[in-house]
């Protein structure tokens, strides 16, 4: 075995995986009604999904949300949505793409 | 909430209108965009046009088509897919609302043809990156 395939082998005890991981579920391709959610900075987005998936538990979604500007020129805005507001306060506190600007 | 409820509840705010009202913004909605599916395109109808452009009074960007140009129903679900922006489509011109897709279009010239092309063909490579 190498080196590198050494490294790659992952304690079974790290992952975190639950039913909706199971069944694909976890993550949402629109904005639902309930949903609590805080603007991303857009370099980030891979990165910050990778965290939420790696550190968080409920369903999340990652959309862009239109909005008009001082110019009234229409732009749109990414923002990441949580099912459970918890969720998004760890986020807001602990993800370091979050608080970087 | 799909995108195009978003968007006309983002153009009635724009334009002053009460934009909790549900009723009328699902009316607004079969009422300014010729595709009401949830993953269809943003086609704006011409009531829509002019209830974002006059009444919403929001910033737009013009492109016009290449000569002896024609509009085929290929082009047109290109559009449909590929455009993130909404848009009017008349025989000779574009209309979009973003900047991004104004952009990309004028990089094109105004050639929707190769425009969609060259979307299909990064969604397909993108697509066997991934798979």
């Amino acid at each position: 075995m190498t080196m590198a395939e050494k490294n790659q082998i992952i304690n079974i005890s790290d992952i975190n995986f639950n039913a909706l991981d199971a069944l694909k579920k976890r993550q949402l391709d629109y904005m639902p009604v309930h949903f609590k959610f805080t603007e991303i900075p857009t370099m980030y987005t891979r990165k910050i999904i990778s965290w939420v998936q790696n550190k968080l538990n409920g369903r999340f979604t990652v959309t862009n949300i239109p909005r008009v500007d001082s110019d009234n020129k229409l732009v749109t805005t990414p923002v990441i949505g949580f099912e459970d507001e918890k969720e998004l306060t760890y986020f807001m506190l602990a993800c370091q793409y979050k608080r970087r600007k | 909430m799909d995108v195009k409820d978003q968007l006309v509840q983002t153009f009635m705010k724009a334009a002053g209108d009460d934009h909790t009202d549900e009723r009328k913004s699902k009316k607004n909605k079969v009422d300014w965009f010729y595709n009401i599916r949830p993953d269809g395109g943003l086609r704006l109808t011409d009531f829509g046009f002019k209830y974002v452009t006059i009444k919403a009074d929001l910033k737009s960007y013009k492109v016009e088509f290449p000569k002896d140009f024609s509009i085929t129903p290929q082009i047109l679900l290109w559009l449909d897919n590929f455009i993130e922006s909404p848009y009017y489509i008349t025989k000779k011109t574009i209309t979009v609302f973003k900047e991004s897709s104004a952009f990309e279009l004028y990089l094109f010239s105004g050639d929707i043809r190769k425009y969609g092309y060259n979307k299909a063909l990064a969604r397909r490579l993108n697509q066997n990156d991934n798979g």
